[in-house]
């Protein structure tokens, strides 16, 4: 391996260690299916997006064709990215971290090879289910009942893997990720599965189904992502710098800041409930503040230790880039809660471009980035040549800010005229179409980039199973005393 | 921890919850934004002004009533129903005999106006039990002050006259005949 980031490995190889990083990351390669998997849903997800992006422009163009309308080309674009890619791949990096941070082998490959398995064939029914048109009608809970048992059973097992990895862990004390790691393997299952406990077996009544899909909205975007988000950061962020965190503490305040008051959020004021349900959102979104600007400090300050010069990996262009956008995300979800700002911003495209920044922005370059790090240690090619990972950047990070500004400005100024009622509502939708153009363009290129990363995973795994494939036949073709 | 962090911490908190103090509707499940509480509310609400017992009373004539009395309180003589417009009973000086009538229901045959209406298997079933103290109310000074019966001086009935009412028959059950009624004076 000749790339900069192979250096990068040295905190892991401690000589008085009982286990090399070699041998926890060969025993995590299990985990390449579900980043394989999940690299494939993210561009199946990101052109359904784009194809209900389309229906804006050309409403024609795939009106005979029920299942590319935007009412399921759209639904099954968000959950194929978030079950397909989002879950999946934030699980593949939660449990090589266990490993990793905790020296320790991956336990139970087993449960991770049926939890993928599990996990695809509801991803699979649910998306085909969506286009189909059966869906829930509750945001990001689309799947039917029968994909969503698949996903949380194939949840269970391969968290159950990241259980019982975190168990065996070499350190008794706790590494600053390790909270993170543990913390978002048990909260995913408790959403998934009290949202649909309420919402899809005993169907809680009236506008308590909205306030139910709320919280499990914010609870997976400001939680659960952020923790994994989180997690690879506080890991990697120290290791690309070279340097150790620069608060721990402040750390811990990050981590009580998204447990205790994350998943208060998420309810805009003026929402059609008793008042003081967004009133008491609001308040745990302004709680979160200062764990948001901790976490940007101390991210931050870690990060200016790094040698500015020195060649940098696909992973230490992509995670420093996320954790730039976790603050910005992340205030202005906040900015987005009171009153006299929900009234203007409520029901425009902001609100989606606020997400998109903290989902993909976020939470999908951060992961992206943790994951060719991954890859380039499970199944060990050379590093992409420059120029790929210059067009991989700029698709990713230039598609998520040019999607983002675009929205955003056009949130704005939709929310503008449409508090404005001289101004019939057909002009405020008319309004928002230049918008609308500029967003498809950064999301052609997210594809782009989308499409890139998983040339190189798949790249990356089909070199890797070619090499060793090669290197087994060699072996096996040697005289049996040579071998002896 | 730097010190700056601590004091926004505190002052986000802080504003935070003053914030709640101005939109939580102090907790009344009533209030929705963007009311600040139920004083608040009840200062926009449209207050019942002359006339807003009328319209409500006629609505609630519309959906219970109008089937068996018709919607100019005629009634029908075969089919037993007697009329509402210029009945002695509706128009007596005051609501006690119509609260029960409407509160239990009544079984005929029953005087209105010289005619005998009822009887036998026909009976007026008690629509009122499902009904407010307010529905009641609106729905009978609307029939004692519609058609010909406006402008008689029949007293608009209280939502005290049907809550006293009904707190003195709440033990009774089945329908009130017309002999039973005639027993009770007019008026309180």
């Amino acid at each position: 391996m000749s790339s900069p980031s192979c250096q990068l490995d040295a905190s892991c190889a401690d000589a008085s260690a009982p286990i090399t990083c070699a041998e926890i990351d060969a025993s995590s390669r299990p985990l390449l299916l579900l980043v394989v998997s999940a690299a494939l849903w993210l561009v199946v997800g990101s052109i359904l997006g784009l194809i209900s992006s389309l229906t804006f422009h050309a409403p024609k163009m795939f009106a005979d064709c029920a299942a590319m309308s935007f009412g399921r080309s759209h639904p099954a674009a968000n959950n194929a990215f978030l079950y397909g890619f989002a879950v999946p791949a934030g699980l593949a990096v939660l449990l090589w971290l266990a490993g990793r941070i905790g020296r320790t082998k991956l336990i139970g490959a087993p449960l991770v090879v049926l939890g993928w398995l599990l996990w695809n064939i509801g991803v699979t029914v649910g998306v085909l289910g969506i286009l189909q048109g059966e869906n829930t009608g509750h945001e990001w809970l689309e799947f039917s009942r029968s994909a969503s048992g698949f996903l949380l059973i194939g949840y269970v097992a391969v968290a159950l893997a990241g259980v019982l990895t975190f168990r065996a862990r070499k350190e008794g004390k706790l590494e600053l990720s390790q909270w993170f790691i543990l913390a978002a393997l048990f909260w995913f299952p408790w959403i998934y599965s009290t949202s649909h406990l309420l919402l899809l077996i005993w169907p809680v009544r009236g506008v308590l189904q909205s306030v139910i899909t709320w919280w499990y909205v914010n609870n997976l975007a400001n939680v659960w992502m952020v923790l994994v988000g989180l997690a690879a950061a506080f890991y990697f962020v120290p290791k690309f710098a070279k340097a150790p965190l620069h608060s721990r503490p402040m750390g811990l305040f990050s981590f009580w800041s998204v447990i205790l008051f994350g998943s208060w959020a998420g309810i805009p004021a003026g929402a059609p409930v008793p008042a003081w349900i967004p009133a008491v959102s609001t308040l745990g979104a302004f709680l979160s503040i200062a764990g948001i600007l901790a976490t940007w400090l101390n991210l931050s300050k870690t990060l200016c230790l790094a040698d500015r010069h020195a060649q940098r990996s696909l992973s230490e262009t992509f995670i420093p880039f996320g954790v730039k956008v976790f603050p910005v995300a992340a205030l202005l979800g906040v900015l987005a809660q009171p009153a006299g700002v929900s009234g203007l911003l409520n029901f425009t495209w902001f609100l989606p471009a606020q997400q998109q920044l903290l989902v993909y922005g976020f939470y999908g370059l951060v992961l992206m980035g943790a994951l060719h790090f991954m890859v380039s240690r499970l199944a060990p090619v050379a590093d992409p040549k420059p120029m790929f990972a210059f067009l991989h950047f700029i698709g990713c990070a230039g598609g998520v800010v040019i999607f983002f500004l675009a929205l955003a400005c056009g949130g704005v100024a939709q929310g503008g005229v449409m508090n404005d009622s001289t101004v019939p509502f057909l002009n405020v939708v008319k309004g928002t179409l230049m918008w609308i153009r500029l967003s498809s363009l950064g999301e052609l290129l997210m594809i782009l980039g989308n499409l890139l990363f998983l040339l190189n995973v798949v790249l990356a795994v089909v070199r890797f199973l070619k090499v060793s494939m090669e290197s087994f036949m060699a072996e096996n073709a040697k005289p049996a005393g040579v071998r002896a | 921890m730097p010190i700056w962090l601590i004091a926004i911490f505190i002052l986000s908190g802080f504003s935070g919850l003053i914030y709640v103090g101005n939109h939580s509707g102090w907790f009344d499940a009533q209030v929705y934004e963007p009311f600040v509480d139920s004083q608040h509310l009840e200062a926009w609400a449209r207050p019942p002004g002359p006339g807003e017992e009328l319209k409500r009373g006629k609505a609630t004539f519309g959906t219970l009533c109008s089937t068996c009395h018709g919607d100019t309180g005629t009634g029908s003589a075969t089919t037993g129903c007697p009329p509402l417009d210029g009945s002695e009973w509706v128009m007596a000086a005051g609501p006690n005999r119509i609260i029960r009538i409407l509160q239990n229901g009544l079984a005929g045959p029953i005087e209105v106006k010289g005619g005998k209406y009822g009887g036998g298997a026909v009976a007026m079933t008690a629509v009122g039990a499902a009904l407010s103290d307010q529905q009641i109310s609106d729905v009978l000074t609307y029939v004692r002050n519609a058609w010909s019966n406006k402008g008689k001086g029949a007293a608009p009935v209280t939502i005290e006259q049907v809550k006293a009412v009904r707190e003195k028959i709440k033990d009774k059950s089945g329908y009130f005949t017309p002999d039973e009624l005639l027993k009770l004076p007019e008026k309180d």
